[in-house]
């Protein structure tokens, strides 16, 4: 039935129901008027909202919930995502030969423009929650494991979490990276390292100057033997005391079945497999596996502005 | 209410929003339509009063709401200050 809730988001944002929430709590007969929607189908709907973790009510007013609004710049992108997924029949694709269906692989210049904007804007919810974060080292050297064109990197030193940055990814990344860099402030401070996570044994001398890596939804894309590897990379490379911060959508438990309502990182699992990726470990189960390779987990966090959870661990 | 803290969070607010604005000029009724803040510049806000007050804003009131009017903001500051 997870259709009906996709119907509802997609609605209450192509409708500007959304927008104007960003700007306040709002009564349901102010959006009707303002938005010259018809109030009774429109309050059922905003009910709905409520029910799906998208709104909240603030007595006779509704509100975006903070997820909701961190999370809304990649909502317009899932749209996009989701309709193409359905117009190319991809998860019967995966299905029937199992091979991935990647939305973005041919995406026009205004699709990717779209991709970078959602990026951002979610990237910007990440920093902020990763500044909240007690105990990190100051002023961090950080090492963006898998971090893209560096958009966190470039938030997290504006924030004055780190005092420099690298970010590790494989090759045909670097000139989305040098792009960004040269827009920031000082690009001195950003540097670029060229891996591929899918083979994590060479990885540990990357690792000796960080005292910050960060792997955001990374994990998701390796199999558990490329994970192994990679944590006892870090566990091995980096200098004792370093902090490894992990963040990624889990499943939230493996017993669901019985009912319960359906999470955001539950869906993406879906996207997941449309794209020939199968995740299906849930936060704890992900905890485990580090301390099993020699990392000390410190706190296990779900930021209220963020879907996913945060494993912080630190080394030796 | 302190007329100290409501400049120290203007200052605060015209320096975490980056966008050239006097603190002077800071109204502070509706802050999110004044200033034009989208919930993640709210947030950033909140992490730069978090830092200049040394306090520590709870999870559950990490919202927009929070910094939509200058005296609320104001109100909660003074509250966390004293109970720290």
């Amino acid at each position: 039935m997870a259709y009906k809730a996709s119907d509802a988001i997609e609605t209450i944002v192509k409708s500007g129901i959304a927008s104007a929430l960003e700007n306040g709590p709002r009564q349901s007969s102010e959006l009707a008027r303002d938005l010259s929607l018809a109030e009774p189908p429109l309050r059922v709907l905003l009910d709905f909202g409520v029910r799906i973790g998208l709104l909240e009510r603030m007595e006779q007013r509704f509100a975006l919930t903070q997820t909701a609004m961190t999370m809304l710049p990649l909502i317009e992108l899932e749209l996009y995502t989701r309709s193409w997924h359905s117009d190319n029949d991809s998860l019967s694709k995966v299905l029937s030969d199992g091979r991935p269906q990647d939305p973005m692989a041919d995406a026009s210049q205004e699709t990717r423009q779209l991709y970078d904007r959602a990026l951002s804007g979610f990237t910007r919810g990440l920093a902020i929650a990763i500044r909240r974060i007690r105990g990190l080292p100051k002023k961090a050297a950080l090492l963006d494991v898998g971090g893209g064109d560096g958009a966190l990197a470039s938030e997290l030193v504006r924030l004055g979490v780190a005092r420099q940055a690298a970010v590790l990814d494989r090759p045909y990344v670097r000139s989305h990276f040098e792009r960004r860099r040269i827009q920031c402030e000082r690009p001195e401070l950003f540097s670029f390292v060229d891996a591929d996570l899918a083979n994590p044994d060479g990885l540990g001398k990357h690792f000796a100057n960080a005292d910050l890596i960060v792997l955001s939804n990374v994990v998701h894309l390796l199999s558990p033997p490329q994970r192994n590897r990679l944590w006892g990379a870090l566990h091995n490379g980096c200098p004792p005391g370093a902090t490894c911060l992990v963040y990624d959508q889990f499943p939230v438990s493996q017993d669901v079945a019985g009912g319960g309502s359906i999470s955001a990182s539950e869906l993406m699992i879906i996207d997941w497999l449309r794209c020939g990726v199968i995740f299906d470990l849930s936060v704890d189960g992900q905890s485990e596996e580090m301390a099993a390779c020699g990392l000390r987990i410190q706190d296990i966090l779900h930021s209220p502005i963020l879907p996913g959870k945060m494993i912080v661990s630190t080394t030796g | 209410m302190s007329t100290e803290i409501h400049n120290r969070l203007r200052t605060t607010i015209a320096d975490a929003l980056n966008r050239g604005i006097s603190p002077s000029d800071i109204v502070g009724v509706n802050m999110i339509e004044e200033l034009g803040m989208t919930s993640v510049d709210a947030l950033e806000v909140l992490i730069h009063v978090e830092s200049e007050f040394n306090i520590m804003i709870d999870d559950s009131d990490l919202s927009q709401e929070l910094v939509t009017s200058l005296d609320n903001l104001a109100d909660y500051v003074n509250r966390k200050m004293v109970a720290a």
